[in-house]
């Protein structure tokens, strides 16, 4: 089945340094946002006296618990807000940023709460004058206490089982499962940040502020990643009507129902599906759209890699489906330059392909460039040649086996490298925005040649699809 | 972040910190006070594992009209088996020795701390605490050097609005609660 009635393409289109500026503007907001509200909760610290007579190694520990437990906590609800996929994070980073930065924050939060633990622990030991475990044992005791240990064993389990090798040696079932109890960590670890927080407890200032933090990310993540997908699963109630075969590992899925203009979103987005059936409904698989937004359906092509994507092969007519998003910054909306070069490897293509139907663009003005296998088996394939005929853009297929090393082009036996083919086949490259879709480690390689042939830092766009 | 912005956060966050730092020199001693206590380093020194007995009395009489009345030299032989380490031990009821009739009396509840129950009475003469008594003072695992301190951070409050003892927070709260359920009754 051939796509062939392609939406109306944006009629204008920003282009310009002023909007790459905004966005700067926008994310150093963001970030200068996070890091006050860790000097904030520091301050509060030092201003209520935190650092003052440290004469005694107990009196240092409680410093050390202290500080760490507010920085850790202060981090962790940013780590939360970075992965509840919030519009406004993913307008100014993009899901992949985003999600880098949350995996990034989970170590150092673990080694501050274990610093935290620790600290305490000994501290009380001290004090008390006993052993370090009959000290803990005695505050197990006290059921908040209790809880927090709780908490912590949570979150060794979640930062041990992302770790890399952890991670292939589990399921993403187990891991995702493992990851829910992150929320847990966070709920149970409360009572006692209330009742014993020496820097909460009586002081008003510091009390509202961790409420009003507390509360922030709660409504973030009940509204935007439980009902706002409800709620807008059932406005739409789409299903799945057509499993239309593309390639021999590759089929595109129709979604229909109500009001699906509505829906809203841009080309190059993607859309966390959820297929609403006993088995598969709790886990979210992320799909890119591979045809613009548009009146009458949604169309993911997914190609068959052995894992999850292996049950969208055989979806039923009918299905319920359920969408959370669409996210990601894989869109005309970056854009910053009148020329676009669009670079798809196998199933990249269906951004791209979704992109080149929706951008604003002159004929000559956007090329395409679709790494392929073999042009009898590639997806896609013939819509991507219909619209490039079609709004007299430029398709390039590099068909065939790879070329030599790291080329992420097709083997030509010419000798030449990647940029000197590259400048032959699109010789306004330098001037253009580059939009990238493919495996990871070809996505750095389209990225490292895009670099040397002059192409802007800002102007390189990529989606990975490794998951 | 883009360089020029990092530069301008680092400096203002520096600024922040060095400021709340000064800030922090001149705060009271709400915190820390029980690890490196200002006065009677003895309290810390206490062996652990003595619990105090319940239903000891242990008082600190601020120098007003009602406490200048109890008698602070008279050693109490009964009340000596208490191991707090308090500025005086008085007898129990000094209700019936004060002569100023502004002088009232009251008790709080018995709070659960984790560490055993803490009950406090209070008295105030003319609104202003005077006088702290406890009626239950339990606190295991070194807990109990905390309670004079609690006692003077409280007349020095007028209330229960001063910082926690970091090491003996349990305790503090549960001083706290018993207090304002007592300040609550006036």
């Amino acid at each position: 089945m051939i796509q062939t009635a392609f939406v109306q393409p944006n009629q204008r289109v920003r282009l310009g340094m002023k909007k790459f500026l905004e966005l700067k503007r926008g994310q150093d907001f963001i970030e200068g946002l996070a890091w006050f509200s860790v000097i904030a909760v520091t301050a509060m610290f030092l201003i209520d006296g935190g650092l003052q007579s440290l004469s005694e190694p107990s009196a240092i520990l409680g410093a050390v618990d202290r500080l760490t437990a507010l920085i850790a906590t202060n981090l962790l609800l940013i780590d939360i807000l970075l992965i509840a996929r919030l519009p406004w994070i993913d307008h100014y980073y993009g899901h992949d940023r985003a999600t880098t930065a949350h995996k990034k924050l989970g170590k150092p939060i673990l080694y501050l709460v274990l610093a935290h633990f620790i600290a305490s622990v000994v501290q009380y030991a001290m004090v008390a004058n006993v052993d370090v475990i009959t000290e803990f044992i005695s505050l197990l005791s006290i059921w908040d206490i209790l809880l927090a240990t709780g908490a912590l064993v949570l979150m060794i389990l979640v930062v041990v089982t992302s770790l890399n090798f952890a991670r292939k040696a589990i399921t993403y079932e187990a891991w995702y499962l493992v990851h829910i109890f992150a929320y847990g960590a966070v709920l149970l670890a409360i009572p006692h940040q209330f009742s014993t927080g020496t820097d909460i407890a009586g002081k008003p200032i510091a009390l509202t502020y961790w409420i009003a933090f507390y509360l922030f990310v709660l409504v973030n993540v009940v509204w935007y990643r439980i009902l706002r997908p409800i709620v807008r699963g059932v406005r739409h109630s789409l299903r799945v009507s057509t499993v239309a075969r593309e390639s021999s590992d590759a089929v595109s899925i129709y979604l229909t129902g109500k009001n699906v203009a509505k829906l809203g979103g841009a080309a190059g987005q993607f859309y966390l599906v959820r297929i609403l059936t006993a088995r598969d409904w709790w886990r979210p698989h992320p799909f890119s759209i591979s045809a613009a937004p548009n009146d009458r359906f949604v169309r993911f092509t997914v190609a068959d890699r052995g894992d999850d994507t292996k049950l969208m092969q055989s979806l039923k007519p009918g299905t319920p489906v359920m969408l959370e998003g669409p996210y990601g910054v894989f869109t005309e909306e970056r854009r910053t330059r009148e020329k676009v070069v669009l670079v798809a490897a196998g199933i990249g293509i269906p951004p791209v392909r979704a992109l080149a139907e929706q951008m604003a663009a002159r004929p000559h003005d956007v090329t395409i460039i679709y790494r392929l296998r073999d042009q009898n088996d590639a997806p896609l394939l013939a819509e991507t040649r219909a619209l490039a005929e079609k709004r007299g853009f430029k398709l390039i297929e590099l068909e065939g086996r790879r070329g030599v090393g790291t080329s992420w082009m097709n083997a030509d036996y010419s000798g030449r490298n990647d940029l000197h083919r590259l400048l032959d086949l699109a010789p306004d490259v330098a001037e253009s925005d580059v939009y990238i879709c493919g495996p990871t480690p070809w996505t750095r390689s389209v990225e490292k040649t895009m670099r040397a042939a002059g192409v802007e830092e800002r102007s390189i766009h990529a989606e990975e699809f490794a998951w | 972040m883009r360089k020029s912005t990092k530069t301008a956060v680092g400096a203002i966050s520096l600024g922040i910190l060095g400021l709340s730092y000064q800030l922090g020199t001149t705060a009271t001693a709400s915190t820390g006070g029980f690890a490196s206590p200002t006065e009677s380093a003895s309290a810390v020194s206490e062996p652990a594992a003595s619990a105090t007995p319940q239903a000891s009395e242990a008082t600190v009489a601020q120098g007003s009209s009602a406490g200048s009345e109890s008698v602070n030299t008279a050693p109490q032989p009964a009340a000596s088996t208490s191991s707090s380490p308090v500025a005086s031990a008085t007898p129990a009821p000094s209700k019936s020795a004060t002569a100023s009739g502004s002088s009232v009396t009251k008790t709080g509840d018995s709070i659960e701390s984790g560490f055993g129950p803490v009950q406090v009475k209070v008295t105030k003469v003319s609104g202003k605490i005077t006088e702290i008594t406890y009626l239950q003072s339990v606190a295991t695992h070194g807990r109990a050097a905390a309670f004079p301190y609690l006692v003077q951070y409280a007349i020095q409050a007028n209330g229960s609005s001063f910082g926690n003892l970091s090491g003996a927070t349990y305790t503090t709260n549960a001083f706290k609660q018993s207090l304002e359920s007592a300040l609550a009754k006036f």
